[in-house]
């Protein structure tokens, strides 16, 4: 899970630039020994080269929230001195050695500088998780008699979403884990189907909600999320995507209960039909059955 | 309505913090941080949001290159010196250097026969003693304890006897952080006849320590305690 970020090249990047005459390696273990001389000596050429250009980056980032009507209460060296610090709390962190090198180290910034703007920005708290079309309450639609789980696939977190990338990268393994359990003899595609179905719904209601920046800020969490952590083909991710983009001003089908946009997609990727939405909650119930009787094995999947 | 900051997610694992989502969005976060910080960001809205927007987005190399471009590159004053000063957080502080502690104690004479002079020393009653204690303590309540000691085995009879000094600076405050004691024995008034030696008795963690003495000099007078210190080391 620590690549979920797409592999970048730094060959070409313009941070290059700022990786002179200072070393990343100097700096971290000047700031794990905790002296202040060493730290002096490591830290300042770093300074000399990034504070311009981070504080520079920022400022820009404030200018377009500001562009959007996104306000926030720091300045730009504000900022950039708290970047400095995130990123050095970093690199003392355990995670800090999987920070490779200068530009590495310097990305790392430039994130962090985005991070604590957003950190700080004011935007609408939509707290709505479950989708609209999953509720039983829609005015117009009867009360599911279907044997819902108490949570939805979603609900089960880290555990559903081991399940989930076992379900797109080791199909034996998930097949193994539901015929253990009993709790479904199903081709696994039918719970691929449901599992991109879930996906494309919450992307179309996380976009019914959104336009502009956080629209593609919606986009590119679901993305890194489905393709980056659960393992699902960036072109299929992208049929999806789009299906999902398609329905965000219609309601579901009246017959199927389904966002038909989002059905068809699910059929073309994977070669199944979701059907309508019972077969989709007795599918969403055995996986619920299935992530319940094996949790444990499951997690322990998921420090592998 | 609130900023993106003040919304947190309690998952089992505890909250996601600002620098999970950093580490996930510059792509060093481990295995566990990063299943935690998907799988909450996936059931929770507002955390959904504050990664989402953390996330780099495609045209991130631009953004840079465009902060990279502008020649400027005055840095205010102001924002020099809080750079400069945000390290100090990063500074281990070393424990404080203990200083040298030159203890109150009364010049007490010492009885044991090794140090008494050699006109005593030679008093066949002396002679006979082969073990002696004496203890003495500071105003501070650090014992200093002598205790002489036959001389080793081996020796002959001619050997010079041993003398043992034990410290104890346990009971003092703050008396494990000194590493050594500096016990100083001298003539008739620290001054007077025979050259004061000083004998140094590494302590250990608990300010307890030990050392045996040989070859003590020649005393012409009787001899006293004068002096205890104590030292970092």
């Amino acid at each position: 899970m620590s690549t979920l970020l797409p592999s970048e090249s730094h060959s070409r990047s313009s941070l290059n630039a700022l990786a002179n005459g200072w070393s990343f390696v100097a700096v971290r273990d000047a700031l794990r020994s905790g002296d202040g001389a060493g730290i002096d000596r490591a830290v300042a050429p770093l300074y000399r080269q990034c504070i311009a250009p981070l504080e520079r980056f920022a400022a820009n980032l404030i200018r377009k929230g500001e562009a959007v009507g996104l306000s926030i209460g720091k300045d730009s060296d504000d900022i950039a001195v708290e970047a400095f610090d995130r990123v050095f709390t970093l690199v003392v962190g355990e995670n800090g050695g999987r920070i490779r090198d200068e530009v590495h180290f310097l990305r790392t910034l430039f994130r962090a500088a985005r991070c604590i703007w957003v950190d700080a920005l004011r935007l609408p708290d939509t707290r709505r998780s479950r989708p609209r079309s999953d509720n039983p309450g829609m005015p117009d639609e009867p009360v599911s008699r279907s044997p819902l789980p108490e949570a939805a696939l979603f609900g089960s977190g880290k555990t559903a979403l081991v399940a989930l990338r076992l379900l797109f990268t080791d199909s034996d393994r998930i097949g193994q884990l539901f015929r253990k359990c009993g709790a479904g003899t199903r081709h696994f595609r039918q719970y691929q189907a449901l599992a991109l179905y879930e996906l494309g719904e919450r992307v179309r209601d996380d976009l019914e909600d959104t336009d502009g920046e956080a629209g593609a800020a919606a986009r590119r969490f679901w993305r890194q999320l489905s393709v980056g952590g659960i393992g699902i083909a960036p072109r299929d991710w992208s049929v999806l995507e789009a299906a999902a983009i398609s329905c965000v001003a219609e309601n579901p089908d009246a017959e199927t209960r389904l966002y038909e946009p989002i059905r068809v997609a699910v059929r073309t990727v994977c070669g199944v039909d979701l059907q309508n939405r019972d077969k989709r909650y007795v599918l969403r119930y055995e996986m619920g059955r299935m992530l319940a009787a094996c949790r444990t094995e499951i997690e322990t999947m998921g420090w592998e | 309505m609130t900023t993106n900051l003040e919304t947190q997610s309690h998952g089992t694992d505890g909250a996601v913090s600002a620098q999970d989502i950093l580490a996930v969005a510059s792509g060093v976060a481990g295995n566990a941080t990063a299943n935690r910080v998907w799988a909450e960001s996936a059931t929770d809205r507002a955390l959904r949001n504050r990664v989402a927007w953390s996330l780099p987005p495609e045209d991130e190399e631009e953004q840079i290159a465009d902060a990279l471009a502008d020649a400027s590159d005055a840095v205010s004053e102001r924002l020099q010196n809080r750079v400069r000063s945000l390290t100090e957080r990063f500074v281990q502080v070393k424990p404080i250097a203990v200083a040298r502690r030159v203890l109150s104690v009364l010049e007490t004479l010492l009885r044991l026969p090794c140090l008494a002079p050699a006109v005593a020393a030679s008093d066949p009653a002396a002679a006979d003693l082969r073990l002696a204690t004496q203890t003495v303590s500071t105003k501070e309540g650090v014992q200093v304890l002598f205790q002489q000691l036959p001389p080793t085995s081996g020796n002959g009879g001619d050997a010079d006897p041993i003398l043992r000094v034990l410290v104890d600076a346990s009971a003092l405050e703050g008396g494990a952080d000194y590493g050594v004691a500096t016990v100083t024995i001298a003539g008739s008034g620290g001054g007077g006849g025979d050259t004061p030696f000083p004998v140094t008795v590494p302590l250990n963690a608990q300010g307890r320590g030990l050392i045996d003495v040989g070859n003590l000099p020649p005393a012409t007078s009787g001899r006293y305690l004068v002096a205890v210190s104590l030292s970092p080391e």
